[in-house]
């Protein structure tokens, strides 16, 4: 399996091989995020959660997405929408939204607090 | 509390609908009681269920806990719904117990309807046949008659027409049985019947995992109609003659779950039920939603467990803003993914995001947004497996 690039770009090869060995054993995500206010964006950010873990704390696998900063997020997101960055579904999913859009997306992760 | 009680939100069925609706209900509204009704101690997930037809799973691998539930305050009853009244607002329980609601979400998944083909119902009655298509003692079943069978024999699969539970579910079916015939039982085949004209879903993926991973071992028949089936001769009766078969799965038409019927909430051939995409709120019984592989789906929509966590979501989103006098988001999104594994360690997925459109009052697939994996692939094998862990995790933790 291929690390380090397209949706894992930023998770550099060793976080990501510990997030898969350890995040399987604890398979505890964060529950604690409280409403952030775009009541909208928060359900579509809650789309993502079904692979990268509820509130984006993925119980492994798949790059956390919680805590991280929005406009890292929003960059890669339109990198994968525009067919410019590796990936697998992930260009699938961003060109389901438009950029205002995603980008109110990754403020939601970027305001929950890191797993 | 000081003034009138909490609302009280019954979810009935304990999948990836109505597991995750009860928690994400608590997530969004901590004001709301929830209560899951579930009949069965715990979740066994069919995603991945057919890896244990191919050896390289086990059940309990599959089965996973409701407790982690309790922690958002969703409190669990494990017992069968026997009545709803949507007028006076009752679930009636086996054990006497009644629940009082101020909505009402049913989540039933799917049943399945042997009665539609001569001799199938006798078959299952017996255990005879199994069809595998909800993941628990079946599919364990289903394993040990492979097993059983003798090395040049033949497993026969039918499939019947769209829409049924996991479009792709039969096809990779088909992948794991001949990945473990090729193994252990290199001149055993596997025929597929599809009553369908044509393989529904990722069909030059399944068809590339049958002639590259396991050469000469599956054969492949669309508009194969089941006419009636002999479980004493192991024999599909089908309308361009008959087949015998050393283990034979027959995967039966489909309908909502008995539930939705018991509330009056089927609108569509009999079988589905039709609901309003913004809330998921029934078209029949009002303060009443209906999620998952129960409903009647908008174009393109597939009966999955991703699918199923979408609409649950959308609907706890609506139910919150509902409780609280607000508008249901007017322009919902769901995005679905479904891998499929070829064998023990590749994968292919089809994936898509769908909008609610206003004018046309449905979900439609968002342009540029479906697409399935170029090539079988290693990479998604893992995603795969991720995939099932975060969902898991998601519905259920």
């Amino acid at each position: 399996m291929r690390t380090g690039q397209g949706a894992l770009a930023t998770v550099p090869p060793v976080v990501f091989a510990t997030v898969l060995g350890l995040f399987g054993l604890l398979a505890a995500p964060a529950t604690l995020a409280g409403p952030v206010g775009d009541t909208q964006a928060e359900l579509w950010a809650a789309g993502c959660a079904a692979c990268h873990g509820t509130h984006g704390a993925s119980v492994g696998g798949f790059p956390p997405l919680a805590g991280r900063s929005a406009s890292e997020l929003l960059a890669l997101m339109l990198r994968q929408r525009a067919g410019q960055a590796d990936s697998t579904i992930m260009h699938q999913h961003a060109r389901g939204f438009s950029e205002a859009e995603l980008a109110r997306i990754a403020a939601v992760f970027a305001a929950r607090p890191k797993p | 509390m000081a003034g009138r009680s909490a609302p009280h939100v019954v979810v009935i069925g304990g999948g990836f609908a109505g597991a995750t609706c009860a928690k994400y209900l608590r997530l969004w509204s901590l004001g709301t009681r929830v209560t899951l009704v579930e009949r069965e101690p715990a979740f066994v997930s069919c995603p991945l269920s057919n890896l244990v037809l191919g050896g390289s799973r086990d059940i309990a691998s599959l089965t996973q806990s409701y407790d982690g539930l309790a922690r958002h305050g969703v409190q669990r009853v494990t017992d069968t719904v026997t009545a709803i009244d949507t007028r006076a607002r009752t679930v009636r329980l086996a054990r006497g117990e009644t629940l009082r609601y101020d909505r009402l979400v049913v989540a039933p998944g799917i049943d399945v309807a042997p009665e539609e083909v001569p001799g199938l119902a006798a078959g299952m009655a017996d255990g005879r046949l199994l069809h595998a298509w909800k993941a628990g003692p079946q599919t364990v079943a289903l394993r040990r008659q492979l097993e059983a069978m003798p090395d040049g024999g033949v497993f026969v699969m039918h499939i019947p027409r769209a829409p049924y539970r996991c479009p792709p579910g039969p096809y990779e079916r088909a992948c794991q049985v001949a990945w473990y015939f090729r193994q252990h039982k290199p001149r055993s085949k596997v025929l597929v019947l599809d009553a369908n004209d044509d393989i529904v879903s990722k069909k030059g993926l399944f068809t590339a995992a049958w002639n590259t991973l396991t050469p000469g071992i599956v054969e492949y028949r669309g508009g194969q109609e089941l006419l009636e089936v002999d479980a004493g001769r192991r024999a599909a009766r089908l309308s361009f003659g008959e087949e015998r078969a050393d283990v034979l799965n027959v995967i039966p038409p489909q309908r909502a779950g008995a539930v939705a019927s018991m509330a009056g909430l089927i609108t569509a051939n009999g079988r589905w039920c039709g609901v309003d995409y913004r809330s998921f709120e029934s078209v029949a019984a009002p303060g009443v939603h209906v999620l998952g592989d129960a409903i009647l789906a908008a174009p393109q929509m597939p009966k999955s467990g991703h699918m199923a966590n979408g609409h649950a979501k959308v609907c706890a989103h609506a139910i919150a803003a509902l409780l609280d006098g607000r508008e249901p988001d007017p322009e919902p999104v769901i995005g679905n993914t479904c891998y499929s594994l070829v064998n023990d360690t590749q994968a292919v997925h089809v994936a898509s995001v769908h909008r609610y459109n206003a004018e046309k009052q449905t979900m439609l697939v968002v342009e540029g947004t479906f697409g399935v994996s170029p090539a079988l692939n290693d990479r998604e094998g893992a995603y795969a497996e991720a995939w099932a862990r975060n969902i898991w995790a998601d519905t259920l933790g």
